[in-house]
């Protein structure tokens, strides 16, 4: 080949490439401080007395994202359809599913790109990150005579609210709690499920000398039960309502030692075991082999994951439970963790907020889209959507026994910030160099805190708290 | 029309592309590099704030040593590989389309979401890669939970993908003059020998532009590892792409993540720069005065 041709094509498509690493991340400035601009301008009827009906002639074509595993992406498909049979020549509901991976990524570039889906689902914590003033998704108010409020108790409903303003609505309540694989405790011999951590090490046990690369409990994150344990040491919630830490870094490095021990003695999952067997990012446990085969015979996870990670195991033909909140040693507080489980909100942009928010009140509160949608989301919310299931016999089994253990367990509501991905990360990476012996507990939990110093300070001044 | 706009017309497409999706984005992340900026609210001015605070960040620079460990390792390995499999393919061998096909196909593939799935179940603990090594006695290896064992996946699924430079090594070989090797023969060289003075000499043009395009894609790899791995065990396979990645779209510091991509970039174009001076000493042109 000559010199100077393959020089120069060589050059050239280096140059490509090179440059094609720029262009992930460049962003659209142009795009930016327009989130705050526009709420309740988007064509809505500002009379509040029309039906939910596109302009004569015009089908409304509305968009609709989740994320889940098949069995939800499946229920919602079916109340979509039957929401469509229903509007056949004025409404037209689209849907767009996507798995646990990568939430936050899609939803905001989708969301800066302003091309977010009519009706979105919004994890809590983007309520105050994308509309701290109130004003970052449509006024739900715009559209209370096409969406029955009342049907929410209205404390509740204000964790839906920003510069009080109801922006979103809330499905549900979501409660961290454990959940057994009783038919893997069932073949190991064990009858009576541990309610402490004495007895789950004592369980343990057993489950390791079957198979010495067991971990009775798993979870998405790691971070989960260092709060959960820190909750019950101090009573506390990781941060106060004005966005301040409430644990120190002797706390942070009690949570590190405790789950260590824990982990040693095969209770809860080692950070070896899970980058092995899940991998290394925080993930949902319900399609995991190891968890499926009964190597994890239990998690601890939100209620509104317990439909999937039940119907996993019945697809084995094992069963999932709820069991009792286990407390350490000097507790000062029994229970657990809250937070609203996911919200619905309209977006600013849509063309069809009322068609949008008939479309919610079909699939959160009309009988029919409620059976359609079923328990796939978890706990509902909604007085008519909760009658509607006990009638209809979907709150039953697992599910069921999470609607009982939210009702009573003893909850501290997490901060909206809680689960700011610079928190899980820090937690995580630090808790791995402790376990792998890279870092000392009490370095590790330094690290921690200064990481979750330094975002806190970072947040408070976005949120001016 | 005129030949020159008539050429124009017929590249638009590929030109409005180049100017949109990758020009644009280009410059714009150099802007962005001195802001702080979260995709939802305003950028703003911090001037090299982000710079800085990059070469003082562990993890940025922790990035930077894996992915130069990942660049060393599988861009030799690969190139050798394909190589080795274009000097096979080059023999008059029966159905050698079908060779050549199915050994560009990993290629395509890429590291796709299937590919990841089918990575982890060969070198998950019970996976067929344990089980091979157990018929020698050896493992089973944690594969996934250590970072010697993360690395080498990483490594082993990049090398797998060595058929764009096979396909290029192919064509080179068939440029090698038959005379040449006929002269070798009757002067009774080995093949070994006419192998390395000849073959190789004439294709290190070859050689270099494999080696140049192979060590721009290892040093911004992103979807094998990211799909297969993640970070690692001790962020072993945390490469500087992911971590770009993690900055935007996890973290939303855009800011952070752009100066990031245009230091990876300088890098880069370094690197390229001092292949390209060290040419004139083993890359033999056609052309050359030499």
């Amino acid at each position: 080949m000559k010199k100077n041709q393959m020089k120069a094509t060589a050059i050239t498509l280096a140059a490509m490439l090179a440059a094609a690493s720029m262009t992930a991340c460049g962003g659209g400035a142009s795009g930016a401080g327009t989130a705050g601009a526009g709420a309740g301008a988007s064509g809505a009827p500002a009379d509040g007395t029309a039906a939910a009906a596109a302009p004569s002639g015009e089908v409304a074509q509305i968009s609709f994202s989740w994320w889940g595993n098949d069995d939800r992406h499946q229920a919602t498909q079916e109340a979509i359809d039957a929401f469509n049979a229903a509007h056949v020549g004025s409404i037209v509901v689209t849907g767009e599913p996507s798995g646990f991976g990568n939430l936050e990524e899609v939803f905001a570039t989708r969301y800066a790109g302003g091309t977010a889906a009519d009706v979105m689902t919004v994890n809590f914590p983007w309520v105050i990150q994308y509309s701290p003033n109130g004003e970052g998704f449509y006024d739900l108010d715009q559209v209370k005579d096409v969406f029955d409020f009342s049907q929410y108790d209205a404390g509740f409903l204000d964790s839906g609210k920003s510069g009080g303003i109801q922006t979103v609505i809330p499905y549900g309540q979501n409660t961290l709690g454990f959940y057994i694989n009783k038919s893997a405790y069932d073949r190991m011999g064990i009858t009576q499920l541990p309610k402490t951590f004495e007895e789950y090490k004592a369980a343990a046990q057993v489950f390791t000398a079957a198979d010495p690369n067991t971990y009775l409990i798993v979870s998405p994150t790691f971070r989960f039960a260092a709060v959960y344990y820190l909750q019950q040491k101090t009573g506390k919630g990781e941060f106060a309502d004005d966005l301040s830490m409430n644990y120190t870094v002797a706390d942070y490095q009690d949570a590190l030692t405790w789950y260590k021990d824990l982990a040693d003695a095969h209770v809860f999952c080692s950070r070896k075991d899970y980058i092995e067997n899940v991998g290394s990012e925080p993930v949902s446990i319900a399609q995991n082999a190891k968890y499926i085969n009964g190597g994890y015979p239990g998690v601890l996870e939100w209620t509104g994951g317990i439909a999937s990670n039940a119907a996993t195991l019945e697809e084995k033909g094992d069963e999932l439970v709820v069991a009792e909140l286990p407390v350490i040693d000097g507790a000062v507080f029994k229970g657990t963790m809250a937070k609203p489980s996911l919200t619905f909100a309209i977006s600013k942009d849509s063309k069809y907020p009322r068609q949008a928010a008939e479309f919610l009140q079909y699939i959160l509160n009309d009988p029919e889209g409620v059976k359609l949608m079923g328990t796939k989301r978890g706990m509902v919310a909604s007085k008519a959507a909760q009658a509607t299931l006990e009638a209809d016999g979907q709150i039953t089994g697992a599910v069921k026994q999470a609607y009982d253990f939210t009702a009573t367990a003893e909850v501290i509501n997490n901060s909206p910030i809680f689960e700011d991905a610079v928190f899980t990360n820090a937690y995580e990476q630090n808790y791995e160099k402790f376990e792998f012996g890279q870092l000392t507990a009490e370095k590790a939990a330094q690290a921690i805190y200064d990481a979750t110093a330094e975002q806190v300070a970072k947040l408070k001044a976005q949120y001016g708290k | 029309m005129k030949n020159g706009k008539i050429g124009l017309l017929y590249i638009a497409p590929w030109l409005i592309g180049m100017v949109l999706l990758t020009i644009y984005p280009f410059v714009n992340a150099l802007f962005i590099s001195f802001t702080d900026y979260n995709l939802v609210r305003a950028p703003s001015f911090i001037g090299f704030a982000n710079y800085v605070k990059l070469f003082k960040d562990t993890d940025f620079l922790g990035t930077l040593a894996n992915t130069l460990k990942y660049t060393v390792f599988t861009v030799p390995l690969q190139l050798a590989f394909a190589l080795f499999i274009a000097f096979i393919l080059n023999f008059k061998l029966k159905a050698i389309s079908f060779y050549r096909t199915a050994y560009y196909v990993p290629s395509l593939l890429g590291g796709n979401v299937a590919v990841a799935v089918l990575w982890r179940f060969l070198f998950q603990q019970d996976g067929f890669i344990n089980r091979f090594i157990g018929i020698f006695g050896l493992g089973p290896v944690s594969w996934f939970s250590t970072p010697g064992g993360a690395m080498a996946v990483i490594v082993a699924l990049k090398v797998w993908q060595f058929g764009s430079a096979m396909l290029i090594f192919l064509a080179a070989l068939k440029d090698v003059p038959g005379e040449l090797y006929e002269a070798a023969s009757v002067d009774g060289s080995t093949k070994v020998r006419t192998f390395f003075t000849i073959t190789i000499p004439l294709i290190t043009p070859t050689i270099f532009f494999n080696l140049v395009m192979q060590l721009v894609n290892a040093f911004q790899e992103f979807n094998g590892p990211y799909l297969v791995t993640g970070k690692g065990p001790l962020q072993s396979t945390y490469l500087t792409s992911m971590f770009i990645y993690d900055n935007a779209f996890k973290f939303f510091n855009m800011g952070y993540a752009s100066a990031a991509s245009w230091v990876l970039f300088v890098i880069i174009v370094a690197v390229t720069l001092v292949l390209f001076a060290t040419q004139d000493r083993w890359v033999f042109y056609s052309d050359s005065k030499k």
